[in-house]
């Protein structure tokens, strides 16, 4: 079942909701989840993007809380080799501020051969 | 062909482009700051051919599109307006790409920008070594292909693959690809030849690794607390413990020298500006070496780790409230042993308002320098309670850490207002230190502070040498008499052929009471001339060497009272009123404007006579000197808080002063630090003398 579209509110003061994903800070740690947009200023989301993070890219959480620590996996998904190249992946540390703002849609695990998520989430 | 051929670096950051570039050049490069900027220019240079190879490390950027300054300075370097101080502003002969061979499919965005310059092209493919041990395999041949140019694989660390990539560079040629021009299309771009070039074995490993398990401890919000206090301990203990030793050698060498001038060169003017204006000036600013070097080597083999982007994550949520980010921790925890190292240490700080707000606030954070200053204060406000003195001691450095927070905030929100950028930074994987690497880097910056120390630092030193020692005075007439007093007793005993007792007395029993009772000064003169809380009446003759100290502690008080220094002292003496300083301490405070530690020795010499200011004795002596009244101490308690408020606010070191002006890039950031350090001092001076009863 679909979550309400009002509650996929990013930390963005007067954010309204999001139609698509949830905040990246709501994932549990482990979780692999694909990123649909950013709610960030243009300044951050264009260093972030530069860094990975940016829309359809997979990740990892490693981490949750302050900071966020996430795991950016090599191209887009659908990319289709993405994920086999499990060790060619970027490691970034975001303030909570920042991850709040970032929405993903969790990813079932399975779908990503290999990726890893399962020692994680244990 | 003219000149050697032109390089430029670029590459993301944690992709062993400076590793790199110390590979290549070695010692053989110079640090300073691109024209009319806060970052910094690395210029090397390469053995190669007949004209040799010029490197510029630029800094180090995910994009060359983003709005922040090093990626403008790319850019500017790129297109031929921005070269290092020197060089003509013209484009590099040949761009050098160094890309993370285990993060290709991330850099080749990087890589897809510059291709898209014009300029010729290599990519080097760093950590070769790495991605083949994770079971990565590059198609290096099918990556030329695709991207037009020479691909070098390459491991900086080992020196893998610079010779080839050294021929790569002289033979570099335009690239014959345009990647798209749009960020989608330039993704999409890079994702298709990452695709088509990267393989991973079977063998590969995958998933969460010691890296994520490692995370969870440096991260945690208690157990990453614990650790990084535990490095930061074993950090500044080691720069405390380690650089003592060469700092005492570098006072010892330093007044060696000294005396070696004094004792070889003719009395005179010239003389004394030697031994006391350049010589001690050097060695003043020397002995900072020490810690500088072992901070930084420290501070390079911990970053190489990996482990201080998390140490930074930690610390980033208590500075926030005050506009600054984890960035600032190490720079303002250093700036504890000196402010210049920390100041030195902003380089980290990627945000250019938030690092000119930590070099601004960073001497706030009490140095090893006013330790002295905080000893006899302490001492003198509690003679008879070491915990008392312990508490004061601690809230000093409290005061100072408060004050340097507060006034980070007032900065971020007037001089320096600006969107407070929430942190993000690539972590990088944990790994063995480089020492090498660590040694360049304490190299480098040990030659950038020298050279400020060979210049800037050693002008100012030789000018407030200059204003304490001119003009020369005639000695008081007090201490001619103590001197013929001196001579007459040697002849006498000559004459008797006896020898003289020259021993002196030891200090808190030494007596000089040659004067008849009708020579013997009276209050006000005694105390002017700082004499009377030392006579005493005993049956005991003085010795030569007794009257002689008493001769030279007159002399030299008298000498500091005339000097420029000391009436420049005088005269501003009324602005110091409401702190409750009198000339003396006036002097004793501007005197120690070029340096804090100057202070204790000043007013040894104003109270007591001699510049020794170490021992319990001595500093009952300065605590017991009194004003012009021949009543009133000195240092009072009310003016002894204002001392001691005074002390850890002002800013009162002119190398500090010269190290702001030239990071923070111009003369008017240390004028501003300069001006809101020193009215914060004296605001917090007046109040707490007005607290401690001053003016009651």
């Amino acid at each position: 079942m679909t979550e309400p579209i009002a509650t996929r509110r990013c930390g963005k003061p007067g954010c309204t909701g999001h139609a698509n994903g949830v905040p990246l800070t709501s994932l549990a740690p482990g979780a692999l989840a694909r990123v649909c947009e950013t709610c960030l200023d243009p300044l951050d989301a264009s260093m972030l993007r530069a860094m990975g993070l940016r829309p359809a890219a997979t990740l990892r959480l490693c981490r949750s809380g302050e900071p966020c620590v996430v795991e950016v996996y090599p191209g887009s998904a659908g990319q289709g080799t993405q994920c086999e190249r499990a060790d060619c992946r970027c490691r970034i540390g975001l303030a909570r501020l920042l991850a709040e703002r970032v929405m993903v849609t969790p990813i079932d695990e399975a779908a990503i051969a290999g990726a890893g998520g399962s020692e994680a989430t244990k | 062909m003219t000149g050697p051929l032109r390089v430029a670096l670029l590459g993301n950051p944690n992709t062993g482009k400076t590793t790199l570039f110390n590979r290549l050049c070695g010692l053989r490069h110079k640090t300073s700051n691109f024209p009319g900027t806060t970052q910094e220019a690395r210029v090397g240079f390469l053995k190669l051919g007949e004209s040799g190879v010029q490197i510029v490390d630029l800094p180090g950027v995910y994009s060359l599109e983003l709005q922040q300054s090093e990626s403008e300075i790319c850019r500017r370097v790129l297109a031929g307006d921005l070269a290092p101080p020197g060089d003509k502003a013209a484009a590099p002969d040949v761009l050098c790409v160094v890309a993370d061979s285990c993060a290709l499919h991330r850099n080749l965005l990087l890589v897809g920008e510059a291709l898209r310059r014009r300029l010729p092209v290599v990519v080097v493919l760093n950590m070769a070594d790495l991605a083949k041990k994770q079971g990565l395999t590059t198609d290096y041949a099918l990556l030329r292909e695709r991207l037009g140019c020479e691909v070098i694989p390459a491991s900086a660390r080992k020196g893998d693959g610079l010779g080839q990539l050294a021929l790569a560079m002289q033979a570099a040629r335009v690239p014959n690809v345009t990647p798209p021009g749009t960020q989608d299309g330039l993704e999409q771009w890079a994702d298709e030849v990452a695709a088509g070039v990267m393989r991973s074995s079977p063998g590969a490993r995958r998933g969460p690794d010691i890296t994520d398990r490692l995370d969870r401890v440096f991260t945690h919000p208690v157990a990453g607390v614990v650790c990084f206090a535990i490095a930061m301990f074993a950090l500044f203990w080691s720069i405390f413990s380690f650089a003592k030793v060469p700092m005492d050698l570098i006072s010892g060498w330093t007044a060696s020298v000294s005396d070696l001038v004094m004792a070889r060169m003719p009395e005179g003017a010239i003389r004394e500006f030697v031994a006391h204006g350049v010589v001690a000036g050097i060695g003043s600013t020397l002995v900072f070496l020490p810690q500088i070097c072992l901070l930084f080597f420290l501070i390079s083999l911990l970053e190489d780790t990996g482990y201080l982007a998390r140490g930074a994550f930690v610390i980033n949520r208590w500075l926030q409230p005050f506009g600054l980010s984890g960035h600032a921790f190490v720079p303002l925890l250093s700036s504890h042993a000196c402010a210049i190292p920390g100041i030195m240490a902003t380089r980290g700080i990627p945000d250019r308002r938030e690092r000119l707000a930590a070099i601004l606030v960073a001497p706030f954070m009490s140095c090893s320098a006013r330790i002295p200053v905080y000893v006899l204060l302490t001492g003198l406000l509690f003679p008879e309670s070491a915990a008392k003195q312990a508490l004061a001691f601690v809230g000093c450095y409290a005061l100072g850490i408060v004050a340097a927070l507060l006034s980070a905030v007032v900065a971020r929100r007037t001089l320096l207002r600006g969107p407070q950028r929430p942190m993000a930074m690539e972590l990088p994987g944990y790994k063995r230190p480089s020492f090498r690497t660590a040694f360049l880097t304490t190299y480098d910056r040990g030659l950038i502070f020298l050279k400020n120390a060979g210049t800037n630092i050693l002008a100012i030193c030789i000018v407030l040498w200059w204003l304490q020692a001119f003009p020369t005075t005639q000695p008081p007439a007090e201490a001619t008499r103590l001197r013929e007093q001196a001579s007459a007793i040697v002849h006498a005993a000559s004459a008797s052929n006896q020898t003289p007792d020259m021993s002196p007395r030891m200090p808190g029993s030494s007596t000089v009471t040659a004067s008849p009772a009708h020579e013997t000064p009276g209050p006000l003169e005694a105390q002017r001339s700082g004499v009377g809380e030392n006579v005493s009446v005993s049956d005991a003759p003085p010795t030569p060497d007794d009257l002689l100290a008493q001769a030279k502690k007159l002399e030299k008080t008298e000498a500091l009272r005339n000097s420029f220094a000391g009436r420049i002292g005088r005269t501003i003496q009324p602005v110091f009123e409401p702190l409750g300083y009198d000339w003396r301490l006036t002097v004793g405070v501007v005197t120690s404007f070029a340096a804090r530690e100057v202070f204790v020795s000043t007013m040894a010499v104003m109270v007591t006579g001699s510049e020794e200011h170490e021992g319990k004795d001595v500093l009952a002596r300065i605590g017991a000197g009194t004003r012009d009244d021949g009543r009133t101490l000195i240092f009072t308690p009310a003016a002894s808080w204002s001392l001691l408020v005074y002390y850890v606010l002002a800013m009162q070191c002119l190398p500090t002063l010269a190290v702001t002006a030239r990071e923070a890039g111009g003369v008017k950031w240390a004028a501003i630090q300069l001006a809101w350090m020193c009215g914060l001092a004296y605001v917090g001076g007046a109040l707490a003398f007005f607290l401690a009863g001053g003016h009651a």
